[in-house]
């Protein structure tokens, strides 16, 4: 696995405790996260608790920071009731390093479901070692390591044009996405939101979608065939339809 | 548009709502005396559930005698479940599950979730109390607050039961395949419940729109409780015992037979009108009745019985 360091502006855990009653939330907050809330949002309507066995990931862009999650990684510790602890773990950056996040994001979602392993393991590390010296967690670790690209997608698939697009979680529109990733430029203060999630509901792609000026959503949710945009006319426009 | 009911599932973590939903849910899946109700699930629901269920299933693969764990992801937040109910291949109903963190039982309103919960709670018509049978009975009062929180649920009712709406509470026991062997041991069980459960069931005497049943159902059938070890609960995996739900279809049955009951009694005055014009009323009814039939009628009853009887 090729990494590099990158500077951090802020890290946040969410996981739970070993004992009863002390259940999921975010355990660890730690130095200057200006997209917390909003990506705290985006966990709780896209993320959590969705089905679906395919990466579990989020970037989001707004004005001067990028805001990386990965999420449902499998920790070593157990609940009270024997369950496997499955953390998340967000990052934030300052958009200077836009480029090495998103392409962090495109190395996940080009790899198979084995290499997926070892940069998941990497960052469960790293979540448990936040959320185990948790007094110590004022004093942020300055970088992070994130994935490097080894691997290009493939440039012969159709490109994404839409603002605000549902794909299906299949290689291929992984593949699209990687692609759209790694060739993003952010502009100015216009917000983006990508996120990679199992079966979420078109309904609450498009709630998400309404918040950003653009969103790319890869969803394992039995509506989306293959690619739907979820432009606010189109999608309502197309509700109507398939209603009746 | 069809009528929504909400049906939610409380109970601490740990005790099983989401395994009983999927196992709850491939039963039914495998039956065909529904009448001629259909209950379908919406697709990403099913896959969900499918998933669930296969997950389970694996228990057969664990060498026997040794401790087992849960076999399923701990849920975080409010899943919403989603259901129909079609009659005559007409949608009649959409039915809605509510399989909730343990936690939010004792959420405080600081939690993001604490407002989404208590309006669903609010709006369900059948409520699902999911106990651990092997806390019920052996557990002292710590473990029993710890694993089943009978007062954090009488608190959760309370208000809710204020209300006018009539409501099914459906006290489903899981991990109690031990005392499921014989009729002295199901006693044993069912005085545990009365004995520890006594302030919800005053509570349920108390109000005429309220029926409660007691049912202890058997999630897996092959994995039981054998000992306490520092105050945990050590279940088995046992040899001699098939992976093997048993009464798992019941509470499924008895909520949607309840919520058709309930739609039925409640339809506009302008719709029963049409339906008697066009006899919809009289083939309805009589499905209910067939439908209803299939339930068992071994569980025990509290508060008022009238509101699940099905009448030709």
């Amino acid at each position: 696995m090729v990494v590099k360091s990158v500077a951090l502006c802020g890290a946040a855990v969410h996981t739970r405790e070993t004992q009863s009653g002390q259940d999921y939330d975010w355990y660890v907050k730690a130095g200057d996260m200006q997209l917390f809330d909003k990506i705290e949002e985006i966990y709780r309507i896209a993320l959590r608790d969705i089905s679906g066995e395919v990466p579990k990931l989020a970037v989001i862009i707004h004005e001067q920071r990028i805001g990386f999650l990965i999420g449902d990684m499998p920790s070593k510790r157990m609940d009270h009731g024997k369950r496997v602890i499955y953390d998340t773990l967000y990052l934030e950056f300052d958009l200077l390093f836009s480029r090495c996040v998103l392409h962090a994001a495109a190395v996940l979602l080009l790899c198979s479901k084995h290499a997926y392993q070892p940069h998941e393991q990497h960052f469960t590390l790293y979540a448990e070692e936040f959320f185990s010296n948790l007094p110590e967690t004022q004093l942020l670790q300055k970088t992070v390591k994130l994935p490097i690209v080894n691997k290009q997608p493939n440039f012969n698939l159709a490109p994404i044009h839409q603002k605000k697009l549902a794909l299906f979680s299949d290689p291929i529109n992984r593949n699209r996405c990687a692609r759209h990733l790694i060739q993003f430029t952010p502009s100015g203060n216009s917000g983006f939101s990508f996120i990679s999630t199992g079966r979420l509901k078109l309904e609450k792609c498009q709630k998400i979608a309404e918040k950003s000026q653009e969103s790319l959503f890869l969803t394992l949710s039995s509506e989306v065939q293959s690619e739907i945009n979820l432009n606010k006319g189109k999608f309502y426009l197309r509700k109507f339809f398939v209603k009746r | 548009m069809a009528n929504r009911t909400i049906m939610m599932m409380v109970g601490p973590d740990g005790v099983g709502k989401t395994t009983l939903l999927a196992t709850m849910y491939h039963e039914l899946s495998l039956m065909n005396d529904l009448s001629d109700f259909e209950f379908t699930a919406d697709e990403d629901t099913h896959l969900d559930l499918q998933e669930a269920y296969q997950k389970l299933s694996k228990i057969i693969t664990q060498p026997t005698f040794t401790p087992t764990g849960s076999l399923l992801k701990g849920t975080a937040g409010i899943i919403e479940r989603q259901f129909e109910i079609l009659f005559k291949g007409k949608k009649e109903l959409d039915l809605v599950f509510c399989d909730i963190a343990g936690g939010l039982i004792r959420a405080k309103e600081t939690n993001p979730d604490f407002e989404d919960f208590k309006n669903k709670l609010e709006k369900a018509v059948v409520i699902i109390n999911v106990i651990d049978g092997s806390a019920l009975v052996e557990g002292d009062e710590a473990l029993l607050t710890e694993k089943n929180e009978p007062v954090q649920i009488y608190d959760l009712l309370l208000p809710k039961l204020l209300n006018d709406q009539n409501h099914l509470l459906l006290f489903v026991i899981t991990k109690c395949e031990a005392w499921l062997k014989n009729d002295s041991r199901q006693k044993e069980l069912e005085t545990a419940f009365e004995t520890r459960y006594e302030i919800i069931l005053k509570l349920i005497n108390q109000f005429e729109n309220v029926v409660g049943v007691l049912m202890p159902v058997k999630t897996l059938g092959c994995v039981e409780f054998t000992h306490l070890l520092e105050q945990e609960m050590i279940f088995v995996r046992k040899p001699n015992l098939q992976f093997k739900p048993e009464n798992i279809d019941q509470p499924l049955r008895y909520a949607l037979a309840f919520a058709l009951l309930q739609h039925h009694q409640n339809r506009s005055q302008w719709n029963k009108f049409v339906r008697w014009i066009w006899n919809e009323d009289v083939a309805f009814q009589k499905a209910l009745t067939e439908f209803a039939e299939a339930r068992s009628h071994t569980f025990k009853i509290y508060g008022n019985p009238s509101l699940i009887e099905v009448t030709k």
